[in-house]
């Protein structure tokens, strides 16, 4: 057999080497939309990642204050556009603390069915792009395979596939439909089947495995230091999970894990996300058992004109913390929105995990952070 | 809103930071003492804010007010930070240092407000270099404002 090149052998060698500028991205299949990075390499170590974003800044921050509050419902869809739902309930929950709306029981159950809905559907597609990203497709069909299901549910309840707008201030939109009860009860009972074929065919896969166990490891210190939320702080053994540590909305009724990874390298972050689909389809079973009857809409006044203040509220998303910061002037329209987006944030670490790996296992850190650049850029 | 513990290092924080005034809300200080009450508020044991997770301003026309959430995964409590910055010379110390979770978020409110961090590099990280202006402030025009 031969032997494997090294490039630190041939540092070592005391060879004369330049170091090149690469250009990975905006179009890039692994970036995940429109990103760009600028790799400074010697031979195929990466010495230094300048991230480039900002290819899909649409200004929604400067939009909202021309919106009124339930006018900007819609926008938050845009942001993480594979977790909606999430978005919007983040949004909606941070004017109803402005407002003090009490929402009825019966929407917080809807809200954390449609929640964690959305929050499976989000991690297939991660967990299937990642498959891709690392050679091999097949994991993909299977993913989005359950995904497809998710979406046919989502658009039942919304009329959307993925951009929902289905949160409301004080409530949600509808009822769920009578048809969405057979179809979501025969998913449950699917996907635990679906999950352990995922863990067959991408976690036991060895070729996936030499690609990104002890790739891009990211110790517990360097990740609360640099912001890092979610999935990703969780692989790193971190146990923060919003859902129960500050309970939101109706969380604190149901029984659910909080997974953690124990190395935090690029398996641990996709394995997690594989684990937190078990668990979200634990909580989506207990919320419809425990489904309570009763209105979906709290009462809320039709212009909604919250008392001149500042709120900050953060909620668990697909990808980490998501927090909205509004001030209102007591105007029917926001004086300032901010969105705390997890992966913009996550992205500042980036650079820190890439430095002195390869190429090839930069596609492999970034698909394992998982970001979306919808809500990167804003 | 900061829990007991904290309130009362605040208090003992205060004695030596005359501009520190600790709200109902959210703690004040000038910009003059940021670095030192942000350092406070990291390593002193009973705080321990470790997570910077939110960093923000707010164009108030008047003046800018730079906000930080800040979070204690080791206790778990939750503190935010406001400091005044008058908007003549938009100027404040970098927290980059004390987290670098701020690095990013700093560099976007550079980019929107243009408030300018000192003891670090300012540069866009959403819009293009060559944009003028900065759109997050209040008397940026735009068709479709807030006016129209």
């Amino acid at each position: 057999m031969s032997t494997v090149f090294d490039c630190r052998d041939r540092l070592d060698l005391d060879l004369k080497t330049d170091r090149y500028v690469l250009n990975m991205g905006p179009q890039h299949p692994a970036t995940h939309g429109v990103f760009r990075m600028i790799l400074t390499l010697d031979g195929e170590v990466v010495v230094d990642v300048e991230p480039v974003v900002g290819y899909l800044h649409r200004g929604v921050e400067k939009l909202a204050e021309a919106r009124t509050y339930t006018q900007v419902i819609p926008y938050t869809d845009r942001l993480d556009y594979l977790a909606a739902m999430l978005n919007n309930l983040g949004y909606v929950q941070a004017v109803e603390k402005m407002l003090g709306v009490e929402v009825p029981e019966r929407a917080e159950y809807i809200r954390v069915i449609c929640c964690e809905l959305n929050r499976i559907a989000s991690h297939l597609v991660s967990v299937g792009t990642f498959s891709i990203e690392m050679g091999g497709f097949t994991g993909f069909m299977y993913t989005f395979r359950e995904r497809e299901r998710i979406m046919d549910l989502l658009e039942m309840i919304s009329g959307s596939r993925m951009t929902v707008s289905f949160m409301r201030v004080g409530g949600v939109a509808d009822d769920l439909p009578p048809e969405f009860f057979p179809a979501v009860k025969s998913l449950l009972k699917d996907l635990p089947a679906a999950f352990d074929e995922y863990d067959g065919l991408i976690t036991g896969n060895e070729i996936f495995q030499a690609r990104t166990k002890f790739v891009g490891i990211l110790d517990p210190q360097t990740a609360i230091n640099y912001s890092v939320s979610g999935p990703v702080l969780r692989a790193s053994g971190v146990n923060w999970d919003l859902r129960k540590k500050r309970p939101y909305s109706v969380y604190d009724r149901f029984d659910f894990e909080v997974p953690l990874g124990e190395r935090g390298d690029s398996f641990d972050r996709f394995r997690i996300r594989i684990e937190e689909m078990r668990q979200s389809a634990r909580i989506i079973q207990q919320a419809l058992d425990g489904l309570p009857e009763g209105p979906v809409m709290a009462k809320v006044p039709k212009v909604i004109k919250p008392p001149a203040q500042e709120v900050y509220h953060e909620i668990e998303g697909a990808r980490g913390i998501v927090g909205y910061y509004l001030v209102s002037d007591g105007s029917s329209k926001p004086y300032r929105m901010h969105v705390r987006r997890p992966s913009f944030i996550n992205l500042g670490v980036v650079a820190e995990l890439c430095r002195g790996w390869k190429i090839a296992d930069v596609v492999a850190i970034l698909g394992s952070i998982d970001v979306v650049m919808g809500e990167v850029d804003c | 809103m900061p829990d007991e513990k904290v309130a009362a290092r605040l208090a003992v924080l205060a004695a030596g930071v005359p501009s520190l005034a600790v709200g109902a809300d959210a703690v004040t200080v000038d910009r003059g003492d940021l670095l030192a009450v942000m350092r406070f508020l990291k390593e002193d044991p009973e705080c321990a804010f470790d997570y910077l997770t939110d960093l923000t301003a707010t164009d108030y026309t008047d003046h800018f007010t730079v906000v930080y959430h800040l979070v204690s995964f080791v206790h778990g409590h939750q503190l935010t930070v406001r400091c005044d910055i008058p908007r003549d010379d938009p100027q404040i110390p970098t927290v980059m240092d004390i987290w670098g979770g701020a690095d990013f978020q700093e560099r976007e409110v550079f980019d929107l407000l243009g408030v300018v961090f000192t003891g670090r590099e300012n540069s866009r990280i959403l819009l293009h270099e060559g944009f003028k202006g900065h759109p997050l402030r209040k008397d940026f025009e735009w068709v479709g404002g807030r006016e129209s």
